[in-house]
């Protein structure tokens, strides 16, 4: 393994101290492992109940060893929309503007966009534009990963404020589109525990270049509804490359190539 | 081993079928093997042809599936229903069962009862009779989609008649079509592997041809994935486009996608983990362009999920089944999917591929 990717709720006690002691835990037990964590939703968080500005709390956290960042708690960069989906989360300019320190910072970091709630195309773009104008500026994000709305379990859907996620044809688009506007990525995942393997197979023709990690856990998708979203064994990740005619590649968090054809 | 073609080459011929070219067996196969942007390329040619030949609507027809039993002599390595006598989850409706599902599905308002079951060690040809009289009682008017060769021919076989006499009492107690289903593969080397107890190729066929000559239409099937290769898919593509040329009995072709987990076959190593997306989006847009006397090809979202439907809708596809209200075979080879496909959904589905829902019968009038 050559990343952990520690995701959590936003715990109502969770200090810094817990992050910095969540980190140097897993920076002893797992020297030389990427830890990819936190949101900047997180980082704000903290940040707030510290009464630190985000600059610090980041500089903490990777003298605690942090590594990458995740690009996650975008949902969509709308204040309108975030509204809507995520009224609690920090605003667009905020998440903005933590991710921009933490790049200046030499924190690099993934994008995300969860998309298929009810928000329009328009919004989507506006999205994607935000995260094409920071790249430009910091050239610090590694890739974009769509994350396709898995609605069954969610309050949003069960109240009757959100579809029933996006359709085929928008998850086609997403990826597409997303290839062919952010120009200045270089890599784009398909994220097979949100729409499974078979669509994934169809998204790396679409632009998609990328199948994300093996996972070993992913109770978020799992609690939200998708089926079977824990573990993608290398072997079905060579089957799927192989039917496309393609090379599988293990990667690093930040994209050095580790293993071809494992 | 993929036989690939260039760009251009491929332009050309998806240029001729477009035009009316019929594909031979090798291009067949070169279109099921293409990968890269060859794919979506063939794709978007299929969508054009479905265009051309079936129009704006994505279809549907509101159906009612019914499954007797899943008791069943064989056992295909393929398949997750088929359980023996004494299973804790084998189970048999009576023929009160059935009339009362056939009620139920009346006051549902459907158009269509479409019922197959596990070929059951006590069923005589006269069963298969009865079960569509007990449908036909609780539900007059309603479509009985029913059977398959498979269980004509085991009818028959157990009552000791011609697969013509059985067809012809199916007929009087109100058989409407025949499921085009055990068809599996069309290729008795991939059917010696895969299902050695069904009948062979050239039965199927020629109960089919026997059904269509007698006035009963069928659907067409093909279920890949399972580990046949692309050649042994245009052969079977190829059985079906025959026999459609010769009766015109045909009146879609439904391709199933191999649901894989909990069948024998897999758990043994000896099939694959069912076919990937490319295989799947190829399977639908190369019958498209392969099968030019059919006109109708179906999405089956039981299977596939919604996400990948709607895209092969966009491949080639023009209808999507049926809303079913109750699944058993697909579940219990472990597919994930719901028994039902709400119109809403569909609606949705259709609205966001910009193009409109229409209801069918199961020969493919119209219902208003």
């Amino acid at each position: 393994m050559t990343e952990i990717c520690p995701l959590s709720g936003v715990h109502p006690d969770f200090t810094l101290e817990s992050y910095v002691n969540l980190l140097e835990w897993i920076r002893e037990v797992a020297p030389g492992v990427d830890i990819h964590t936190c949101s900047p939703e997180e980082v704000s968080y903290v940040a707030g109940r510290a009464g630190l500005p985000t600059r610090e709390v980041l500089g903490r956290l990777r003298e605690a060893g942090l590594g990458t960042l995740q690009g996650t708690a975008a949902e969509i960069l709308v204040d309108e929309v975030r509204a809507v989906i995520c009224p609690k989360k920090c605003d667009t300019a905020t998440w903005l503007r933590v991710i921009r320190e933490a790049h200046r910072m030499g924190i690099r970091s993934t994008a995300t966009i969860m998309y298929g709630a009810g928000e329009s195309a328009d919004d989507r773009i506006t999205h994607l534009d935000l995260l094409r104008g920071v790249q430009d500026e910091t050239g610090g994000f590694t890739e974009l990963v769509p994350l396709s709305y898995v609605f069954q379990n969610t309050p949003l859907y069960r109240a009757g404020l959100a579809l029933p996620g996006a359709t085929g044809r928008e998850d086609v688009l997403m990826i597409a589109v997303a290839r062919l506007y952010l120009d200045n990525f270089d890599h784009v995942q398909v994220s097979w525990g949100k729409v499974g393997m078979k669509m994934v197979s169809v998204l790396l023709l679409a632009g998609g270049d990328d199948l994300g990690g093996t996972m070993f856990e992913d109770e978020v998708s799992v609690d939200a509804g998708a089926g079977d979203a824990s573990y993608l064994d290398p072997k079905e990740m060579a089957r799927i490359a192989a039917d496309l005619g393609r090379r599988l590649c293990r990667r690093s968090t930040t994209y050095e190539i580790l293993e071809a054809n494992p | 081993m993929t036989q690939t073609m260039d760009d251009n080459a491929l332009g050309r011929l998806l240029a001729d079928v477009e035009g009316g070219h019929r594909l031979t067996a090798e291009e067949g196969v070169s279109l099921l093997t293409a990968t890269g942007p060859a794919v979506l390329a063939v794709a978007a040619a299929a969508d054009r042809v479905r265009a051309a030949r079936a129009g704006e609507a994505v279809t549907f027809v509101r159906n009612q599936n019914l499954n007797v039993t899943n008791l069943c002599v064989n056992r295909c390595g393929f398949c997750g229903f088929s359980r023996r006598e004494g299973d804790p989850d084998a189970f048999m409706l009576s023929l009160d069962d059935v009339r009362e599902a056939a009620r139920l599905a009346l006051s549902r308002g459907v158009t269509e009862i479409c019922t197959v079951s596990g070929l059951a060690p006590g069923f005589t040809g006269e069963t298969y009779a009865a079960i569509l009289e007990a449908c036909h009682d609780g539900a007059p008017g309603v479509h009985l989609h029913a059977g398959n060769p498979q269980e004509v021919a085991y009818g028959a076989a157990r009552s000791g008649w011609s697969t013509a006499e059985q067809l012809g009492l199916l007929r009087k107690a109100g058989l409407g079509s025949l499921c085009g289903t055990a068809a599996e593969i069309l290729v008795d080397s991939v059917r010696r592997r895969i299902c050695p107890g069904k009948i062979r190729t050239a039965e199927w066929a020629r109960i089919i041809v026997e059904a269509h000559g007698m006035g009963i239409p069928s659907t067409a099937t093909i279920m890949y994935g399972s580990g046949e290769s692309a050649a042994e898919r245009i052969e079977h593509l190829g059985v079906l486009r025959e026999i459609q040329d010769e009766t015109g009995g045909f009146t879609e072709f439904v391709p199933l996608s191999y649901i894989h987990a909990r069948t024998p076959l897999y758990r043994s190593g000896r099939a694959p983990a069912g076919a990937t997306g490319r295989e799947d989006l190829l399977m639908t847009a190369v019958a498209r362009l392969f099968l030019d006397n059919i006109d109708h090809i179906q999405a089956s979202w039981v299977k596939l999920g919604a996400k990948l439907a709607t895209l092969l809708l966009l491949a080639g596809a023009d209808d999507l089944g049926g809303t079913l209200y109750e699944e058993h075979i697909t579940s219990a080879a472990g597919g994930s999917g719901e028994g039902y496909l709400d119109p809403a959904e569909m609606v949705r589905i259709a609205t966001d591929l910009g193009r409109p829902l229409a209801e069918r019968t199961t020969l493919y009038a119209r219902v208003d």
